[in-house]
Parts: structure tokens; C-alpha cells; sequence
């Protein structure tokens, strides 16, 4: 059953769902690609900044066959994420929590759903998310 | 919204299953028990649904991304759920070419329209790059069978079994016989030479049993048929014959031949028979009733205690003299009793020894027969309790009567002169359990056959028989009463009547007095 949908003066719960807000990065004075090239494996950062960053690549899912057109920089987060240990323990909550969005095209989770595939405890995830600070961009999914 | 039952919670054979099975029997020339033929028929509808989804699902492509497609193809893709899509356009795709190590080469990227909405997909891409399976497409369209047979006849399996012997009892060209089934026309041709020479055979083992196969090879065989058809021809047509009677335990067929079965199998003997006599259960107490439980006689009128692993018998007259074994609610559970056969032969198994005696399940009159050497053996008094349980070889029953070393006991001696009865409290010897409500003794015997013929032939009822049992047993005790379990054990000795019987009678009738719990004496009035 599909969930009810949050309102913007609801108070966050472990089943509000979370997606990145990419409006949110303009606003922010971070930079959405430095960020995105924290998450690539250092083998790859030299491959995709020499690469034109416009240009168009197709990402084949080795599990599916379903195609992604994408960016270079794109291209290499969705080649780290085919590695189980691209979601770990060593980085922090907050990253974890980007990785899972990455990998899954930005479909929006709850903190509930976070907790299980990251193995960080829902409520310290939630805490993260529903605080005055807002991280990466990363904010409740109303539609 | 409930999903719709599976179709075998509904099943039932129809004319073409029915000849499908028909055909199968015909071709192996073996008969086959109901449960190999059910199985045979849900694995024909399992074959036959799978045919039928592969044909309405023929133009359905399964997605290999090894192939390429043209636009216009639906292409059925297996992810968490199944999805059909149609292909809207075919275009090259943009190969990384060793972009952090890919590279895919030429392949193709096609658009598909998956319920209106877009998805692109790889084509023509060389093998290795991505693995999905498409072996089992036809298990995740829609309507695919979703059950194994195995799966069918764990949930729904005697429910089929019970609609497939229904459906081929009525087929006049099929023949069942201890669980097989066959056909008719194919069976092997049993003359009555045979059937004699299958008398005579019987004959020289003292009666049996004997197996078809030991039968069959020492008439010769029927002929070159396989075995196991020989064996069928030659059961139904031994079934069909008077002389022989079927005896073995579920799941073996043992032939006997009824003139030599001992007289007490082929007919109930006259102690054990019981005149209905009707009476009003609502009159029967709870203390009433759980003494009727505990007795247990095989007259009364309880269901058979499912799941028991061990009976307990409480021994009275009839059971005591004839070396009978009731079948009450608990011991049915042990014996064989769930074959239809009228007399089934068993092995009584003594728990001490081992030694075993020829036993008989008299089915529809609720008693086994042969257990008088035991009861001999240890001298077991009326009252006497033992178990009988399950042994690990089937057909064989163990009788297990705890013993010890024989004390003194004081026992109610029944003994009759001139149409009355007497008790007298004497002490004997007795090295076996009992019951001390239902302990009895009789050291003469034909002055209390004799009261009980007169009894019988005067057609006293059973009130007449109350009246001569209490006020003789009531004697022994100081309140000048008797115990119902005591009244019931010593009536037995004169007719044979369940308890139930016997305590509504005593509740009914107003010349008996109950003196407290189940005490019971002549009314003073």
C-alpha cells in the first residue's frame, strides 16, 4: 500500500520518505559535483575529470540490461555502487545515506528502509536528516 | 480482494483424465495404487496448463540482451515482477569504450513502452555483460501455475486422493484391489483350477497366511504376464471366492482360508454378545460418565482416541475366558482396524518374552482374538490391567501385562448356588496389576454358567440381574453397598452389557440407592 503523503509541517518519522532536493544545491555553496566525486573510487577521479563533463555515456545494468544515459561523473558512481562495499561502516552516516539515494536514481526512502540497507540504527538516521542542518540536500520528499 | 482458491482445492477427475490414467495403465501392463494415479493426473494438468500459457503466450519474446529487436515486438522482461513491454525505437548505443573499464562494444539501445511508460534497454550486446535469466519466462507470466505437483499434494493431496477413487470406482473397465487399481480386461485369466490348487495350498500351511506370491509359486504361476499382474488377477479373483478371506494388515495382502480360521474369528462367540437394551444417557452424571471413560468398554459409545501410542485394558469375563482383546476407543488405535477387511490376522508379541501368537482382528464386532495364552500365562484375574502397543514390525502388536511377584490379595470369590449368587472375600495369590474395583474371582465355573444360561433362557432383565448382583456383593462391605466398577464387573459375568447401561439403570430405577460417590445398594423401601 502506497504510504500517506507527508506534509511540509509534519513532523519526520521513520517512514517519511527522503530523497536529494537538487534545488537545494544553488542555494547551498557546496558544489553538487565535488561532492559526487567524494563518492567515485580514487582510481576513477583522474578518468572522470579528464572526461568533457557533457558528454553522454550509456551505463548498461549488469544485472537488468536496462540502459542509463549519463554524464562520465555519473557513469563512475553507477559503476562504484555495483560493488557491495560501496555501502559501508568506514564512512559516515550522512554519505551512506547519499550512496543509497545515488545508487537508486534518487527514488525517495524512509529512515526505516535507510536503517536496513545500511545497518545504522533508523532513529540516528532520522535525527540526521530531520535537524536544523540540512546535508547534501537531502530532505523529505513532498509532492 | 481474497485471491481466487487453487484449482485442485476443487478438483475432480474428468472423462479425459480418466482415460489418460486408463491408457497409462494399459501401457505399463502393472496396477497402480490411487496415489500414483492422482499424482499421474495433476502432473497431466500441470503439463497441459503449461502448454496451453507457452501457446497463448507464442508471440512473446523472452528479453535476451544478446538479440536484437525490431520495433512492434513485446518482449516480456523478469525483474521483481514480470513486465511486457512493446519496442518504440531501435537506435545505436553510446559505448564507454573503456571508460572506468567498460566497455560494451556495439549494441544497440531499445526503447520499450512498459504500460505507458518509457525504458530503455540493452540489444545486440555480446554475452557476458549482463546476465538475466530467461529460462523460466513461462513460471512468471500471468496465469502460470504457481503450485508444484509436490506442492498440490501436500496441501490438497487427500482430497484428490478420495475425488480420484470415486471417479474410478464408478468405471466399470477398472478394477480395484487392495489399493491397486487395473484394467478389467487386461487381467490374467483365473481358472478354477487355480483357485483349487490355491485351496490346496492353504491347505497344507494349516490355513495360512500365505502371500500371493508364496501362493502363486507353488500353484505354478498364471502364466508370462509380469508378476505384480499375476499377483493382481489372482487377488481378485481369491476376493471373489467364498473359500479364501483376505487377512493381512494394511498394506499386505495375506490370503487365508476361512473354513480353517478359528471358530471364535468366523463367528462372535455367544459370551461376548450383547442385547441392546435402550436406555436414557441423559440420566448418566459427569462422575458417571468418566467412569464410563475410564472402564472404556468397547460397547460404549465413544470414538476411537486418535494418536495414542499405548492402550490399557481393563479385563472382564467375556474378554477373560474367550482370550479376547476388546477394541475399545484406544485399543482401535493400535490394531489394524482401519482396513475394511472383516478378519485381519496380526502377531500379539508378549512384551516379557517375545513370544508371539497368531492374533485376529475381528473388526466389525470389536474384539482380537488369541491373547488366552497370555492371559494364561500370567494368570490374570477379571480386572486385571494390561497395555497393548505398536511394535516396530508391522502386522505385530505388543502386549505388555506388568507383573510382579505374587502377593496375597483379598478378592471377591463369585460362586452361585440355586439361582443365587454369592461373594465371598477369600485371599489368593496374584502377581499381576488390577483393578481393585473390578477384581473378581471364580473358582467353579459351571454353577455361574449355569445362572447365567438360567438367567438368559428366563430373559431376566438386566434390573432382575442388578437386583441378584448388589445385595450379594454389598454383603462384603460394612456400609452394605457396591462399587458400580464392581457392579459392572460382576454383571459382565452374567450377560454381557456396557457400563453406560448399567449406571442409567441403577440412576432410573428406584429400587437401587446411591450411598455416596459411585456406592450403590438396594433401596430400603
Amino acid at each position: 500500500m502506497t504510504p500517506p503523503k507527508p506534509s511540509a509541517l509534519a513532523k519526520p518519522t521513520l517512514d517519511t520518505p527522503y530523497h536529494i532536493d537538487y534545488d537545494w544545491w544553488p542555494t547551498s555553496g557546496e558544489d553538487l559535483r565535488v561532492v559526487l566525486l567524494r563518492q567515485v573510487p580514487p582510481e576513477f577521479h583522474d578518468m572522470v575529470t579528464a572526461e568533457p563533463a557533457d558528454r553522454q555515456i550509456d551505463y548498461i545494468d549488469p544485472r537488468t540490461g536496462r540502459i542509463s544515459r549519463v554524464d562520465p561523473l555519473r557513469f563512475a558512481l553507477k559503476v562504484a555502487a555495483e560493488n557491495p562495499a560501496f555501502i559501508n561502516r568506514e564512512i559516515s552516516v550522512i554519505d551512506c545515506v547519499l550512496r543509497v539515494l545515488l545508487m537508486n536514481d534518487n527514488r525517495p526512502i524512509t529512515p526505516r528502509e535507510l536503517a536496513a540497507l545500511t545497518g545504522y540504527d533508523g532513529q540516528q538516521i532520522l535525527r540526521l536528516l530531520s535537524g536544523a542542518r540540512v546535508y547534501y540536500g537531502i530532505r523529505p520528499f513532498i509532492t | 480482494m481474497p485471491s481466487k482458491p487453487h484449482w485442485s482445492t476443487q478438483f475432480s477427475l474428468t472423462p479425459s483424465d480418466i482415460d489418460a490414467l486408463i491408457a497409462d495403465l494399459l501401457e505399463g501392463e502393472t496396477p497402480l495404487p490411487a496415489d500414483v494415479l492422482a499424482r499421474r493426473v495433476i502432473e497431466l494438468r500441470l503439463e497441459r496448463d503449461a502448454q496451453a500459457l507457452a501457446d497463448r503466450y507464442a508471440d512473446l519474446l523472452a528479453y535476451d540482451p544478446t538479440q536484437t529487436y525490431k520495433k512492434g515486438q513485446t518482449i516480456a522482461f523478469q525483474g521483481e515482477q514480470l513486465a511486457t513491454g512493446v519496442v518504440t525505437a531501435v537506435e545505436s548505443g553510446l559505448d564507454p569504450a573503456g571508460f572506468c573499464g567498460r566497455s560494451y562494444g556495439k549494441f544497440k539501445r531499445m526503447t520499450v513502452d512498459i504500460d505507458g511508460e518509457t525504458a530503455t534497454y540493452a540489444a545486440g550486446i555480446a554475452e557476458g555483460v549482463v546476465e538475466p535469466s530467461v529460462s523460466d519466462l513461462l513460471t512468471a507470466l500471468p496465469g502460470a501455475e504457481t503450485m508444484s505437483l509436490d506442492d498440490i499434494m501436500e496441501v490438497n493431496g487427500a482430497k484428490i486422493l478420495a475425488s480420484v477413487n470415486e471417479a474410478l470406482q464408478s468405471n466399470p473397465t477398472l478394477v480395484r484391489l487392495a489399493g491397486k487399481w487395473f484394467v478389467r480386461d487386461l487381467m490374467q485369466d483365473v481358472t478354477v483350477g487355480h483357485l483349487n490348487l490355491a485351496e490346496a495350498v492353504l491347505d497344507i500351511a494349516e490355513g495360512g497366511p500365505l502371500t500371493t506370491a508364496e501362493i502363486l509359486e507353488q500353484i505354478g504361476g498364471l502364466g508370462d504376464s509380469p508378476q505384480e499382474l499375476q499377483e493382481f488377477s489372482l487377488n481378485y479373483a481369491m476376493n471373489e471366492d467364498e473359500r479364501f478371506d483376505e487377512v493381512g494388515p494394511a498394506g499386505e495382502v495375506l490370503w487365508y482360508l476361512k473354513r480353517q480360521e478359528p471358530a471364535e474369528v468366523r463367528e462372535k462367540p455367544a459370551l461376548l454378545r450383547y442385547t441392546r437394551i435402550d436406555y436414557n444417557r441423559d440420566l448418566l452424571t459427569a462422575d458417571m460418565l468418566a467412569l464410563e471413560a475410564e472402564v472404556d468398554d468397547e460397547l460404549s459409545p465413544f470414538d476411537t482416541v486418535e494418536d495414542v501410542d499405548e492402550a490399557t485394558v481393563r479385563l472382564i469375563y467375556a474378554h477373560r475366558r474367550l482370550g479376547t482383546i476388546p477394541l475399545n476407543s484406544h485399543t482401535r488405535a493400535i490394531f489394524p482396524t482401519a482396513r475394511r477387511a472383516p478378519r485381519i490376522n496380526v502377531t500379539l508379541v508378549d512384551a516379557h518374552d517375545g513370544e508371539t501368537y497368531s492374533g485376529w482382528v475381528v473388526n466389525d464386532e470389536q474384539y482380537v482374538y488369541g491373547a488366552a495364552e497370555i492371559y494364561r500365562k500370567y494368570h490374570l484375574p477379571l480386572g486385571a490391567q494390561f497395555t497393548v502397543h505398536r511394535s516396530s514390525t508391522p502386522g505385530h502388536i505388543v502386549i505388555a501385562v506388568p507383573t510382579f511377584r505374587p502377593r496375597v490379595e483379598y478378592v471377591s470369590l463369585m460362586s452361585a448356588k440355586d439361582d443365587r449368587l454369592q461373594f465371598d472375600l477369600q485371599t489368593r495369590h496374584i502377581g499381576a496389576k488390577f483393578d481393585e474395583q473390578m477384581i473378581l474371582g471364580i473358582d467353579e465355573l459351571a454353577p455361574i454358567e449355569a445362572l447365567a444360561k438360567s438367567l438368559t433362557q428366563q430373559k431376566k432383565n438386566l434390573s432382575t440381574v442388578l437386583k441378584l448382583v448388589i445385595p450379594a456383593l454389598a454383603r462384603l462391605s460394612p456400609q452394605g453397598a457396591a462399587h458400580a466398577k464392581t457392579i459392572y464387573s460382576a454383571v459382565n459375568v452374567l450377560r454381557r452389557c456396557p457400563p453406560g447401561v448399567v449406571l442409567a439403570t441403577l440412576e432410573a430405577n428406584r429400587d437401587f440407592e446411591n450411598v455416596a460417590d459411585h456406592y450403590w445398594k438396594l433401596s430400603d423401601a
